[in-house]
């Protein structure tokens, strides 16, 4: 079988780290080709090594039958590898055709015009390719995520690509997005195009890898065709040890209802209702867009609220911002911390206590000493990994960075706390701790609701679930007589009607 | 992993420690250079005349400083200055009473700070309540500062009378050598390192200069803070207002103008980000003394003193560029 990309004995040193030892990596062509490893395990840097962002210290590169010898990002696209990446690059204000063509446009007059209806047209030819429609005159910023990723995609082939990276792309699209997502790449496969896959969402590949490599610390711990290798396997080799539970058990006396929020309306939310008590993990289910994020949002006083009433403990508070709702014990964990939680060029220390600096000071003055200690019990507690709390949480490993953020609120004494996507971006062994972290604290008498697009993670870890969908709650269901079909049909409101589809057959 | 994380270097703060160690250099190499080419440079007749000057622009360098950590900017700051400079002035020279006598210091001292509160109080309500980016409603603070330097004083300058103590604020020295001013410089940066450092609302500048939105979510109540920020800036500026008029015994409608733009330059060369979080208070002193010694020996050695703002705008540019790749490099050895 021929064979597209070699990696060889490619290694990478960085200052005091050995990144990358002797990483082999074979794609072959007209394949999807996941790539899969915990954070930091070397993927990120493999692909850097691949695209010329860095250079590889040893190693040999074949692509397409000649060695490969890039300086330069630019120069591995136009020589055919192109690398969609999690995070988007595009221009918001400017329209689909001028962000495809962005750098290359077709021009007239002289060169000195752009050829706005020759853009057009050639969008059209593109988007035929991967059997997909979208207006080339939109601007970007009124897209969703799904429809940004294939602009990505569509500039990606704009030249002509061979070989696709796609990092992380289903990490934020919801069920249905991601179903066309797989369409466009296996279109793409079917036409000759290789597809390095790289995603931590182990569940979806059956609909679409062909083979998996498997890295961990900077080494690469096998190949193999999907068919041939089970979940566990993945993981195991991923972690290098047995994962016999990929949810924590807990053993949580459930008590009181501790947080309680009636009849909230506002533009995102139509008459929603909820209710936390201690002990429970309250898990909120629906696609992405439903008005969770929305809802809780709203009851932590980040959002405007037109009415609505809550009650903590069975009184009635009033909550008209986040400060509010810090001093009544509520605490909120973002679904994504690097813009809405995290100070990242601060460090764990100051993004332990910021949020509790009142009671870490005396008359206005704050007492460094009894922070530093309380710091380092928390890195202790949560085992934060990091070298010293003075440490830049933008260094630290997505897990990590959760736990600061949870070691904050911890640090505030806060008796609800509102995990919103907990483990998104999180490599399995982190989310692993994540979990048993998020147990610990149902353990010790927090309530906890957290908002999971995971499936898995929502059933896994909820003692209740609610769904919602367009604003509404759509279903509430006891984690004993939930599944994932009926949270599916609840998160796309055709509950009723397969509850029904059900009493006919029975 | 946890061996590999312990072997990662730590970044705990955006260390200016290393730019400032530079630019103690190029500051001792100025000096060096001056001491040879004029004898005059090293008199203490003309360090005393360094400190006094120097100590306008530190002062204002802090102000821009806390502005600039808590992730705003000041554009009025020089008009702040020149406006507050004014209103002190005007009630020194008792504007309104009889015109051969002085009216009182300390009411002075209070009306020109009290202005630059006022200042800092609408400056703040117009970032942080209606949201307004700080470089538009800065710019237009400075407008409307403009207009009333001319406009409340009547027409032109408020000379303050040869009798007056008012100078004695600014241009004392103290046992005969030693210029209040640097005693200025020393105590209000010491005063203001600690406020920022030590006190829960000069923390809170570092959190919402890191990232605003994070702030707001942990609690802290963005708005209030904000506003407050901006009063400490535009109140160490009317401190600098005040001393300014006080060391040219004249409120002037001159006096600050374009200050604003040395404030920025010496905390950005004392190793202030300008992304906000980060910044020196000390830097600020290295900064004002650059710029004043390099004015200082030009004007020593006849040299038309306008290169020196060619030389402090090609400085700064290399001073930040330098300072980047230093920052990339340490950067590119924690990326794994």
């Amino acid at each position: 079988m021929s064979v597209l990309l070699k990696m060889e004995k490619i290694n990478k040193y960085f200052p005091g780290v050995h990144a990358l030892t002797d990483v082999d990596l074979e794609v072959r062509p007209g394949e999807v080709h996941a790539l899969i490893g915990e954070n930091g395990a070397g993927k990120s840097t493999l692909m850097k090594c691949l695209t010329g962002v860095y250079k590889a210290d040893s190693g040999t590169i074949t692509f397409d039958g000649e060695p490969w010898d890039v300086k330069n990002p630019k120069e591995s696209t136009d020589k055919g590898i192109s690398i969609v990446h999690q995070e988007f690059n595009l221009m918001p204000a400017l329209t689909v055709k001028e962000n495809i063509f962005i750098a290359r446009e077709p021009r007239k007059g002289g060169g000195w015009l752009m050829n706005d209806e020759e853009m057009r047209v050639q969008c059209r030819e593109l988007m035929k390719r991967v059997e997909f429609e979208l207006d080339p005159d939109t601007e970007v910023s009124y897209l969703s995520t799904a429809h940004c990723q294939m602009v990505e995609i569509l500039r990606a082939l704009l030249t002509d690509v061979k070989l696709l990276v796609l990092d992380e792309p289903t990490s934020s699209l919801t069920a249905d997005e991601t179903e066309l997502l797989f369409k466009t790449i296996r279109l793409l496969r079917d036409r000759g195009v290789a597809i390095i896959y790289i995603s931590h969402r182990l569940d979806e590949f059956e609909h679409i890898v062909d083979r998996v490599t498997v890295l961990r610390d900077g080494h690469t711990v096998g190949t193999a065709n999907y068919k041939d290798i089970t979940l566990n396997d993945m993981i195991r080799m991923m972690i290098g040890r047995e994962m016999t539970e990929q949810y924590p058990s807990r053993n949580a006396k459930i008590g009181d209802v501790v947080l309680e929020a009636k009849n909230f309306i506002n533009p995102k939310l139509h008459d929603v209702s909820l209710y936390v008590r201690s002990g429970e993990i309250l898990g909120m289910s629906g696609l992405v867009g439903a008005g969770r994020t929305e809802f809780c949002r709203a009851i932590y006083g980040a959002d405007k609220l037109n009415s609505g009433e809550l009650y903590l403990r069975g009184e009635k508070i009033n909550i008209k911002s986040p400060s509010d709702a810090v001093k009544y014990g509520i605490a909120y964990l973002s679904e994504d911390r690097k813009r809405d939680g995290l100070m990242l060029n601060q460090g764990v220390d100051f993004n332990t206590y910021i949020a509790n600096l009142k009671e870490y000071s005396h008359t206005g003055f704050v007492d460094d000493k009894a922070i530093n200690d309380t710091v380092d019990s928390y890195i202790d507690r949560l085992e934060i990994k990091t070298p010293s709390h003075k440490q830049w949480t933008q260094y630290l490993s997505g897990g990590n960075q959760q736990k600061v953020l949870v070691a904050r609120w911890l640090c505030k004494k806060s008796d609800v706390m509102i995990f919103d996507e907990p483990t998104r971006g999180i490599d399995v062994g982190s989310k692993y701790e994540i979990y048993k972290l998020m147990n610990q604290l149902a353990e010790a008498g927090h309530a906890i609701i957290m908002i999971s697009s995971e499936m898995q993670e929502v059933l896994g870890m909820s003692d209740r679930i609610m769904v919602m969908y367009e604003g509404n709650v759509t279903g509430e269901v006891d984690i004993s007589e939930a599944n994932q079909e009926i949270l599916m049909h609840m998160a796309s409101n055709t509950y009723e009607q397969y509850k029904a589809s059900l009493n006919q057959e029975g | 992993m946890a061996e590999k994380a312990k072997k990662k270097k730590v970044v705990d703060s955006g260390s200016a420690k290393g730019q400032q160690i530079t630019m103690l250099f190029v500051i001792l190499a100025i000096c060096i250079i001056w001491t040879i080419m004029s004898e005059y440079f090293l008199t203490v007749d003309n360090w005393v005349n360094i400190v006094h000057t120097m100590c306008v622009t530190t002062v204002a360098g802090y102000a821009m400083t806390i502005c600039l950590i808590n992730g705003g900017v000041d554009l009025s700051l020089g008009y702040t200055i020149c406006f507050s400079g004014i209103t002190a002035a005007m009630v020194v020279y008792d504007f309104y009473g009889k015109k051969d006598s002085s009216g009182s210091i300390p009411i002075g001292l209070a009306v020109g700070i009290g202005t630059g509160i006022v200042v800092g109080l609408v400056n703040g309500i117009v970032v942080a309540r209606l949201g307004l980016p700080p470089y538009l409603s800065t710019l237009a603070m400075q407008m409307v500062l403009k207009g009333l330097a001319y406009l409340l004083p009547g027409l032109g300058p408020v000379y303050i009378s040869t009798s007056s103590r008012y100078r004695d604020l600014a241009q004392t020295r103290i046992g005969g050598v030693i210029p209040v001013t640097f005693i200025y410089v020393v105590a209000f940066g010491l005063i203001l390192w600690f406020f920022m450092r030590k006190t829960v609302l000069g923390r809170r500048f570092y959190a919402i200069g890191s990232n605003t939105e994070a702030a707001r979510l942990s609690g802290i109540n963005v708005t209030s803070t904000r506003i407050c920020a901006y009063v400490v800036t535009s109140m160490m500026a009317a401190v600098a207002g005040v001393l300014q008029s006080a060391r040219v015994n004249v409120g002037s409608q001159t006096n600050g103008v374009g200050m604003e733009g040395d404030a920025t330059v010496a905390a950005v060369i004392g190793g202030t980000s300008m992304g906000g979080g980060h910044g020196s208070l000390f830097g600020c002193i290295i900064g004002g003394l650059f710029m004043t010694l390099l004015k200082n020996g030009m004007n020593l050695l006849n040299i038309n003193a306008n290169w020196q703002f060619v030389l402090i705008g090609i400085f700064l540019v290399i001073s930040v560029v330098v300072d980047t790749i230093r920052r990339e490099r340490e950067m590119s050895k924690l990326d794994v």
